[in-house]
């Protein structure tokens, strides 16, 4: 993974002097809220309804056994002995004192971290696919140019207060682990004609009050052209994104005002002028950061045998779970680990400090130091030996976190929602937690289907893109909830559909068993996953289940 | 190089960087209109200076001295001045386009830039495609909510000037006391050495 | 937040140097407990609440005062919505979150709970100060 440099921990420090001015200023009053809320937001820091929550970024989603001991170890400190992993692969603690955070904001940067622009109206924390560098689906590494994004849109000058929040993720298979056309860039790596890698290029994407999936701008840009034509866009963005209704700011509003022919043409007469500018990747560069990516020393002695018979009691939940939260691995002999955060009936990605060292503790002895953080709130052992993950499944075991649930009814997405949230209209994570228990005995049985829910329009839990999607709204002073279903955030995205009238906090939990059961009647069979049967079905045959009298 | 574990990286030790922004900067020098003068409102180099120019409403009489214009008015009366003897500015709010004022930008020895909130950004690349596509060296002045916080920010994009009324800035500004974040990793439109082992993007404000 | 003034209410907001939820009290402090807020029945005494909470928070005290409704039962002050419910009592799930450490028990530093005190907030950590009896 990639390591500072003497330019890169310097730079980190100085930003963390400067907030720490910052929040000098703002205690002693020389700085307003007003004033001060946009600079602390891209440090990472919210207000929330109970205290301020920092947002760490975890570039692309990478860390390493240190940095994960870190975070346990400020969650130890500084809050209240846990942390929450979100659904653009960061981290969130959720008690922190303002006074702290300069001190915090150092403790990071000790260990090459920091909660630069995880917040704001700027570039935010670039997301990747999750299984990067170790699936065999993959052209190449995406990372790379995740960190090369990373660096040049860090403080960038002239697009540090854009009309919103601006998110990119970038991919590498057709198999799309990272939601890339639900983001405002979505860049997914590939070879060009000419041999060379390049990336198919959307713009447009994103959630919230006017879900929108993003369209292609741009099918083959060479390497060397990725920041050019990042900045093109961006400025064009910046330039005549709306600025005057906070729901109406984002690029996917642009593109879907003025089409995409035309933002491409603006786009592309921009680029060409900048395109042999200052910005040009030098190809040894590129090469360069990759060797920060380069694959570990894998052991190339072949494989044992296959993973022996089990001998214990819990032999077959060992076989689940290497069925389930397993994933094949490019170099034979190796697979990749999901831990799932989504305990039966606990809360969605949420960690505590012991859990969090122990799992820096199994990165760092059966995953070349390597812990990945995804999208849906679980997290990755990128690179483990499959004689190891016997000894994985118990160490996970021993820390509770070794559900075999991954993808499953119960590995659901769920915002902070109410229970935290300033913005929230609703709570989530007692909603997930009740479905978990509802379903968790016939999960096996039920197979693929992705919950997600929002506690409000926002759509932080990315409830446009659940298999079964649930929106969390206020409705005469109480927590009221829409069903929404057939979204996906895969590379067959597509938009949940409203159910119809919405379900209180009971309701809700009976109105996705009524629907799992219906799918369950109808399918064509086991192999046939909601998602499809949903497809083939249409929404009748659920609206029937959850309406007819 | 990588980080050595529990060595504390190297840094300057710096808590704060007190270099005033525009400080040995100014690859545009010009007349300075005006003198220093602790009150007044326009930042240059280090120190406030009277502002020289005058911004008269659209309808008003222009006297004969430095006026800024706005891009309506300049496009109305335009041909009426051109055997204009003083200076001429131009202020360009967030929305108005400047392509097509490409051809007379050469008129003008001052554009005002406007940031009507501090939150509306679009003045940033208007400095940028002056300086950078249309080659403007007349003097680029950020006016409206110019706030400490920004102004680092606004050098890098091609600001050379900036009225400030928000008190706490002010002070900020004189005192030197301006938190910077000095080294940098895209190129901008300000005179930035190469920083380090990546010429080609990163650059330094020292 | 309610569109016209409401009838009972409480004024609360977030203390700016840790973000912990407090009521103002009827002696001007600010206070962790719902049960020592000062409350307003009438328009005369929400105006009271409110122009208190402008001069805190431009004082840095807190940051974003606002009157909440509240309803009386048992002798308790019971927050209307869910939002002032759930800022009240704490997330409802803390129970079931891993690993959780109430305030106070949390690793090395203490809280500091009264921000009437003049607090050095710039990084060297909290002056512990005597705290207010929620």
């Amino acid at each position: 993974m990639y390591r500072y440099d003497e330019f890169d921990a310097t730079f980190v420090r100085q930003r963390v002097a400067q907030f720490r001015d910052q929040v000098a200023r703002r205690v002693s009053g020389e700085l307003n809220e007003d004033e001060f809320k946009p600079l602390r937001l891209r440090n990472g820091v919210y207000l929330q309804l109970h205290a301020y929550m920092l947002r760490i970024a975890v570039p692309y989603g990478t860390l390493s056994s240190r940095q994960m001991r870190k975070l346990a170890h400020i969650a130890r400190v500084y809050d209240r002995g846990y942390g929450h992993f979100t659904t653009r692969q960061n981290l969130q603690f959720n008690w922190p004192r303002l006074s702290d955070i300069p001190d915090i904001l150092d403790e990071l940067a000790d260990v090459e971290m920091h909660a630069i622009q995880t917040s704001g109206n700027c570039i935010r924390n670039v997301t990747a696919d999750h299984f990067a560098g170790a699936t065999a689906d993959e052209v190449a590494d995406p990372r790379p140019y995740a960190e090369i994004i990373r660096q040049w849109s860090s403080l960038h000058p002239e697009f540090s207060f854009l009309p919103r929040k601006f998110k990119v993720a970038v991919i590498a298979s057709e198999h799309d682990r990272a939601a890339m056309k639900l983001h405002d860039i979505g860049l997914h790596l590939k070879r060009l004609d000419g041999g060379g890698l390049g990336f198919a290029v959307w713009v447009g994407g994103g959630m919230g009050r006017t879900p929108l999936i993003a369209k292609l701008i741009r099918d083959d840009l060479p390497e060397e052209d990725l920041l050019t034509y990042l900045e093109a866009i961006l400025r064009i963005y910046n330039l005549h994104g709306r600025r005057d209704n906070i729901y109406k700011a984002r690029i996917k509003i642009l593109v879907d005002a003025l089409g995409i022919e035309a933002v491409a043409a603006q786009v592309e007469e921009e680029w060409l002028r900048i395109r042999d500018g200052a910005l040009k990747l030098p190809e040894a560069e590129i090469r360069r950061i990759e060797t920060y990516f380069a694959p570990p020393a894998f052991d190339e002695r072949p494989p044992k045998a296959a993973v022996r018979a089990p001998v214990s009691h819990d032999g077959r939940a060992f076989d689940r779970w290497v069925a389930r939260n397993t994933h094949a691995h490019k170099q034979p002999g190796y697979a990749i680990v999901t831990i799932s955060l989504k305990p039966i009936g606990g809360i969605p990605g949420d960690a505590s400090a012991e859990q969090m060292d122990a799992i820096a503790d199994l990165a760092e002895r059966y995953s070349f130091d390597e812990v990945r953080v995804t999208h849906e709130q679980n997290l990755v052992l990128p690179h483990v030996r499959l004689g190891d993950l016997r000894e994985v499944y118990r160490a996970l075991k021993a820390i509770g976190l070794a559900e075999a649930n991954a993808g499953l009814v119960t590995d659901i997405i769920a915002c902070p929602g109410l229970d935290y949230c300033a913005l929230a209209n609703a709570r989530s994570i007692p909603i997930a937690q009740r479905i978990s228990e509802r379903l968790a005995a016939r999960q096996d049985q039920i197979g693929d289907l992705k919950i997600k829910i929002s506690g409000c329009i926002n759509a932080c839990g990315h409830h446009h893109v659940g298999h079964i999607g649930i929106l969390g709204v206020e409705k005469r002073g109480e927590e009221h909830y829409q069903l929404l279903l057939g979204g996906s955030g895969a590379e067959d995205a597509a938009l949940g559909a409203i159910s119809g009238p919405g379900f209180g906090p009971d309701g809700i939990v009976d109105a996705v068993e009524k629907v799992v059961e219906r799918y369950l009647e109808l399918r064509a069979g086991p192999d046939e996953p909601f998602l499809a049967a949903y497809a083939r079905l249409g929404d009748a045959p659920f609206k029937e289940a959850l309406y007819a009298a | 190089m990588p980080l050595d574990e529990g060595v504390r990286p190297l840094a300057p030790s710096l808590s704060v960087d007190l270099r005033r922004p525009g400080e040995g900067s100014d690859p545009f020098p010009q007349q300075a209109p005006g003198e220093p003068e602790p009150d007044g409102p326009i930042w240059r180099g280090s120190a406030f200076h009277t502002d020289a120019w005058a911004r008269p409403a659209d309808g008003e009489l222009l006297p004969d001295s430095p006026v800024i214009l706005s891009k309506a008015r300049w496009l109305a009366e335009r041909d009426g001045l051109a055997g204009r003897n003083a200076p001429l500015g131009l202020q360009i709010e967030p929305g108005e386009a400047i392509d097509d004022l490409a051809a007379d930008l050469g008129r003008f020895a001052l554009i005002a830039l406007s940031f009507p909130k501090f939150a509306d950004g679009r003045a940033f690349s208007t400095a940028r495609l002056l300086r950078d596509k249309h080659g403007f060296t007349g003097e680029l002045r950020a006016v409206g909510a110019v706030l400490s916080d920004q102004i680092p920010y606004m050098r890098r994009v091609g600001f050379d000037t900036y009225a400030v009324t928000h008190g706490p800035t002010r002070r900020a500004l004189v005192e030197g006391r301006i938190a910077e974040v000095t080294l940098h990793y895209q190129p901008s439109t300000a005179d930035e050495p190469p920083a380090g082992t990546r010429p080609w993007h990163r650059r330094s404000g020292e | 937040m309610s569109k016209r003034a409401p009838d009972v209410a409480v004024l609360t907001a977030n203390r700016l140097h840790d973000g912990i939820v407090v009521f103002l009290s009827a002696n001007g402090r600010w206070v962790e407990s719902i049960e020592a807020a000062a409350v307003a029945r009438s328009p005369d005494e929400v105006r009271c609440l409110e122009e208190q909470g402008a001069r805190d928070s431009a004082a840095n005290l807190v940051v974003e005062p606002y009157l909440a409704e509240v309803g009386e039962a048992g002798g308790r002050l019971i927050p209307r919505r869910t939002r002032e419910r759930v800022r009240v009592e704490g997330p409802s799930i803390l129970d079931d979150v891993p690993g959780y450490v109430p305030a106070g028990e949390a690793g090395v530093r203490p809280l500091v709970s009264n921000v009437r005190v003049p607090h050095n907030a710039g990084g060297e950590g909290s002056d512990p100060v005597s705290v207010e009896a929620a």
